[in-house]
Formats: C-alpha cells, sequence, structure tokens
C-alpha cells in the first residue's frame, strides 16, 4: 500500500510537472492574435514578395485596421482571406471548417475546354485506363490522351498500356487542359517515357531566411529515360489557364525536349510548392515557399508557362476544338 | 556544451571507480549474473507541438509496446531495448461559438536504447541499491496530420546521450502473511519484489529537425522519385535541447526467475533545431513478462 502512494505520488508530480516546463499554451481565438500569427509566418516565409513586388508591410497595416476586439469568426475569415489573396497565388489558402480562401487564377485567361466538344467530335468511343481517357482520332493515326489532374496516381502498367496501344501512330495528343494540379512525383512518370536522355528541366529554390529574397541553393530537377515502353514521335501537350502548379511545371518541363510542343494558352502558373501550417485558432493556411527557376535561370512559371503556338477556342463553333485540330496539323506536318 | 560532457564522463568514471574499489563488497550483496527478456504492452498518453507547422499541442492516447534485452550482473546491469508508441492525438483548438474546427495527427514515436548501469556501494543500504551509468537513446517520431497539406508528414530524429541513476528497492516479502480483509483470509507467500526508480538526464542532446521552410514533396530526379530524398535534404541535424526521462518500476519474481513488471514511464523533450522548436511529453503504464533466459 506504501508503495503505490509512492507510485500514484510520483506519477503526479510529474503530469504537473511538464506544465511548468513547456512554454504557455498558444492556442487563442483572439483576432489581433491570430492575424499576427498568419501575418509574419507569410513575411518570414512566403516566396513571392520581391518577384511579385508585393508591400506587405502596407498589406498588414492596411487589413490590420479591419480587425476590431469583437469580430466574428466569419469577418475575421474575410478579412485574413482578403489580404492572402493580395499575393496573387492560388498556391495561398485559408482554410476553416466553413469556407477556403482561393485566388482563382483561371478566370484571367480565356475558357479554353469544352468536354463536350471532345467527346461528341472526337472520342466517339473512349477508353478508360487508370487515370487517363483516350482513344485513336484523325482516321486512327493520331492517340489522343487525357489526364485530368496530377492527383490522380499513374502507375507503370497503366503508361506501358496506353503507349503500347498508340505505338503505330504518327503523334500524341496529351490533353492537360483544366488539369489543376496534384502530386509532382507523376511528372516525372510520364515525361521520362518521351525522353531520350537524362534532361535537365529546371532548378528548385527555397525561402531560407527572414529577408523576402533568402533563399537557399539551386535544386535541379532531372527527367531520365524509362527503361521500358517509351514513345519517341510527336507529343503535342495542350494547356490552358487551368493548367496549374504540376501541370505548369509539366509544361514547364516539356520546354526542354525538341519532340513536345505546347498548344493552347497560357497555363496558369504556380511554380512555387506550398507547404501547409496551423494558426492558433485552429484555421489552417498554405502558401509558396520556393520558385522554379529554368535551366538558365529566368523565372517565369509563377506567370505562367507560354504555349509554342497560341490557339484559343472557339465558342461560336461547338463542333471543333480549335486547340485539338491545330495540334493534329503540327502532328502531321512532322 | 562542454559542462554536460565533463559531468558525463565524471559520473561514468565515478561510477566505475566506486564498483571496482568495492568490487568485493558487491559480490557479496549484488546479482547473480542473469539474463532475461522482456515483453512489454501498454497504454500510452502522448503530447507534443511543432512550432514548424502549428502553435497548437496535439494530445492522444496510444498503444505502447516493448522488447528488451537484459543482462544483470553483480557489479552492473545492460539493457538492449525498443518501444514504438503509436498515438492518435487531437489539436488543442480553444472552443468556437461559430463553427468547430478540428484536427488529428497520428503520432508513431520509436524508441530504441542501450542503458548500462554501475552499481554504487557508497550510496547503496542493505535493501536499497543505488546505480549510476548513461543510457543512449534514439528516437524517430513520424506524424501524419493531413489537414496540413504539403507539410502533412513530420520526421523528426532524436540520439540523447543521457545520465542514468536509478534506485532499486528490495521489498521481498520473506515469509509467509495473512492478511484477513472482512470475511476474506488472504494468504499471502513469500516472494521476491523490487521497486525501483530511474532518472535520464540528457547530456548530448541531438535533433534531427526541418530547415527555415518545409514540405514533403518528392524529389524528382531521373527516374527516382523518393520522399525520403526529400526529408533527407530539408532536415539538418542540430546539438541542443534536453530530454529527460524517469521510469517507477514495481517486479515481482517467480522461484524460476520468470516474473513480470509494471512500469510507469515518463519521457520529456524539447528539440529546438536550428530554426523552430518541437516539443514532446509522452506517459506509458506497461505491463511486462520477464522471461528468465539462463534456463
Amino acid at each position: 500500500m506504501k508503495h503505490s502512494i509512492v507510485i500514484i505520488f510520483a506519477v503526479f508530480a510529474l503530469l504537473s510537472c511538464e506544465n511548468m516546463i513547456f512554454e504557455e499554451d498558444k492556442a487563442s481565438n483572439d483576432p489581433y492574435v491570430n492575424f499576427e500569427y498568419l501575418w509574419n509566418e507569410v513575411d518570414l516565409k512566403y516566396s513571392y514578395h520581391e518577384l511579385k513586388k508585393i508591400d506587405w508591410d502596407a498589406i498588414g497595416t492596411k487589413y490590420k485596421s479591419m480587425l476590431y476586439p469583437e469580430i466574428t469568426e466569419d469577418s475575421l475569415f474575410t478579412v485574413l482571406a482578403t489580404m492572402l489573396k493580395e499575393l496573387r497565388d492560388d498556391h495561398v489558402n485559408l482554410f476553416s471548417p466553413f469556407n477556403i480562401s482561393t485566388y482563382e487564377v483561371y478566370l484571367s485567361g480565356p475558357e479554353n475546354f469544352n468536354l463536350r466538344t471532345i467527346r461528341e467530335n472526337y472520342l466517339s468511343a473512349p477508353r478508360y485506363t487508370g487515370a487517363f481517357t483516350h482513344g485513336f482520332i484523325n482516321n486512327q493515326n493520331i492517340g489522343y490522351i487525357m489526364y485530368s489532374s496530377f492527383s490522380d496516381d499513374i502507375d507503370e502498367e497503366t503508361l506501358n498500356h496506353v503507349l503500347t496501344h498508340y505505338s503505330g501512330t504518327k503523334g500524341l495528343i496529351l490533353d492537360m487542359r483544366s488539369n489543376g494540379g496534384g502530386d509532382p512525383a507523376n511528372i516525372a512518370m510520364i515525361l521520362e517515357r518521351f525522353a531520350t536522355e537524362k534532361t535537365l528541366v529546371g532548378y528548385n529554390i527555397t525561402r531560407n531566411g527572414p529577408g523576402h529574397n533568402d533563399f537557399g541553393p539551386r535544386e535541379p530537377f532531372y527527367i531520365g529515360v524509362h527503361k521500358g515502353i517509351n514513345y519517341n514521335k510527336p507529343l503535342m501537350v495542350l494547356t490552358d489557364r487551368s493548367c496549374y502548379s504540376a501541370c505548369t511545371f509539366f509544361a514547364f518541363a516539356c520546354k526542354q525536349f525538341p519532340q513536345i510542343t505546347l498548344v493552347g494558352d497560357t497555363t496558369g502558373g504556380g511554380g512555387g510548392f506550398p507547404n501547409g501550417g496551423q494558426l492558433p485558432n485552429g484555421w489552417t493556411y498554405r502558401f509558396s515557399i520556393s520558385q522554379l527557376l529554368d535551366v538558365d535561370g529566368n523565372n517565369y512559371a509563377e506567370q505562367g508557362v507560354a504555349p509554342d503556338i497560341r490557339v484559343n477556342f472557339d465558342w461560336t463553333n461547338l463542333n471543333n476544338d480549335e486547340i485539338i485540330d491545330k495540334a493534329i496539323d503540327e502532328i502531321l506536318k512532322q | 556544451m562542454r559542462k554536460p560532457l565533463f559531468f558525463l564522463l565524471g559520473a561514468l568514471l565515478f561510477s566505475f571507480l566506486q564498483s571496482h574499489v568495492f568490487a568485493q563488497a558487491v559480490s557479496e550483496t549484488g546479482y547473480a549474473k542473469q539474463k532475461n527478456l522482456l515483453l512489454s504492452a501498454g497504454l500510452g498518453y502522448a503530447s507534443f507541438r511543432d512550432f514548424a507547422t502549428s502553435p497548437l499541442f496535439y494530445n492522444g492516447p496510444g498503444i505502447s509496446l516493448a522488447i528488451e534485452k537484459q543482462t544483470l550482473r553483480q557489479k552492473s546491469e545492460n539493457v538492449w531495448g525498443f518501444s514504438p508508441l503509436i498515438s492518435s492525438t487531437l489539436a488543442g483548438i480553444p472552443k468556437s461559438n461559430y463553427y468547430q474546427t478540428s484536427a488529428s495527427s497520428m503520432l508513431m514515436n520509436f524508441d530504441a536504447y542501450f542503458q548500462y548501469l554501475r552499481f554504487v556501494p557508497q550510496l547503496s543500504l542493505d535493501k536499497l541499491h543505488i546505480k549510476a551509468g548513461g543510457t543512449l537513446m534514439a528516437t524517430q517520431n513520424i506524424r501524419i496530420n493531413q489537414s496540413l497539406n504539403n507539410a502533412a508528414l513530420g520526421a523528426e530524429s532524436f540520439v540523447n546521450l543521457m545520465l542514468a541513476l536509478k534506485a532499486d528497492k528490495d521489498i521481498s516479502r520473506n515469509e509467509e502473511k495473512n492478511i484477513k480483509l472482512w470475511f476474506l483470509n488472504i494468504k499471502q507467500k513469500p516472494a521476491t519484489r523490487n521497486l525501483s526508480f530511474q532518472a535520464n538526464i540528457g547530456l548530448l542532446n541531438f535533433n534531427h529537425r526541418p530547415s527555415y521552410n518545409y514540405f514533403y514533396f518528392s524529389e524528382i530526379d531521373g527516374n527516382s522519385v523518393s520522399s525520403l530524398s526529400s526529408l533527407m535534404k530539408t532536415y539538418a541535424w542540430s546539438l541542443n535541447g534536453w530530454r529527460v526521462g524517469t521510469k517507477i518500476e514495481f517486479s515481482k519474481f517467480a522461484s524460476s526467475g520468470n516474473g513480470f513488471k509494471i512500469a510507469y514511464v515518463w519521457d520529456i523533450a524539447s528539440a529546438p533545431g536550428k530554426h523552430e522548436a518541437f516539443q514532446m511529453v509522452s506517459h506509458r503504464i506497461q505491463y511486462s513478462l520477464i522471461i528468465n533466459k539462463n534456463k
């Protein structure tokens, strides 16, 4: 009995001890605490202050003045979300249980994709293999492959099947329009099937200090050559303003492959990798912490990757997809 | 930096010299050589805060397991052990009267350790043995919190060289004892029992923490796509912080040398890393089977 008392006493002594050792709990619903926390995190870690000429101090002053002690959670969300929108970046979001803030860069360009036009006039009997919707077009001599999201994983078997299926074609069209991004690992999975040698496609630099222009060393991105079934004939990659993040990265990497042509509109951007974090009130956020540079050190991915051939969808004629038509012409020319 | 090193070396030297000088006396009162295998299971409670991603504490219950190989000699004892604690934690989010947020994190905590203790007869009594030595503790945490997007995976490591002090109290019952509890007459047979308290105090504390900014997107490098390579590139080792652990154990042995043990284990650590700190504490209550491997 005496021993049990000693043990119980020691356990409670240690439980209370840890509360004294650690700093105070930072959980808080105070609007000023949450504002300061978010503003500071963006100030210290966001990667595009300088490139986008953002005066973050002035933005902080402007939005802090909108707060008041009794502000509702809904209004606090609006203030914080509007402040983040000043970063003009779709990799910047504030997540609360009742709303998510977005920038919606795709609204800055025309809509260039109509699935119904493709289904009714090009792909009469599509096949669905893994993440791909695909089929022969133009009298069976061109393969059309639609990849709608980089969040849809790709595996070796799927790529082997699809590329074998179209091995006899004159060229391929890879439709990336409306692909909002996802896992960048899938970029290498696809592109290595079209590479003939290990290719440097760009560099990543990550914010590494409190100064807005503090970045770590360049980290190279390479695309290797797949040892197996590949496709080395012309590839047309279709892009639009909704091609964002990993999709922009894909288009950006394509620039280093001479047999690949980008057709359509400039991509939406999203060259920086976003991380994630949490506010003292439990809401979460993310924002870009890195930049993507091309092989010559040029920094344009955040504004979007321009196509090699610019074509827009003609909404007065829904029987034709001008972007696919242009891609077919280009393949047949080569 | 130098002070803890001198302290550690001093303590180890002290315990080494003491045990040699008084070796003759120890052999009369110390353990016979015995090898034990300990298999443990229990319940845990973990709490952590990773300032790199959140200012909030995450707390929650877990399941604890351990396997240990223990060698007891007349003058020393050593333990090799591996102990995972898998916990499901919830963020300590303040109450909302509008729309309550919640966030959870799975915490997998793997401890591997080696402990060496020597008997210190000068500080010991007939039924109270004091031991001193060191513990080398390596811990790998793996945390998954989907609400943190590309920072969803946390994987900090700790390596701690710790000063270890242990007090073993022999509380064996040497004679049969009868206890009358209302109408029950309980007969308690003689038994070998032990109550011990151990404290580990970190002297050299290494931690492997994220750099200024981190995320766990896979690196794209040729054909190889590896999340691990990303972690290795964006994390860095630091020598800072602290770690303290205590253990209270009650053991009971049968005449065969087999037995059981009930233990409460407390572990607390802070790892400032190079940029933002990680803090964690765990509590475990474990039941162990002690298997005598001499047989």
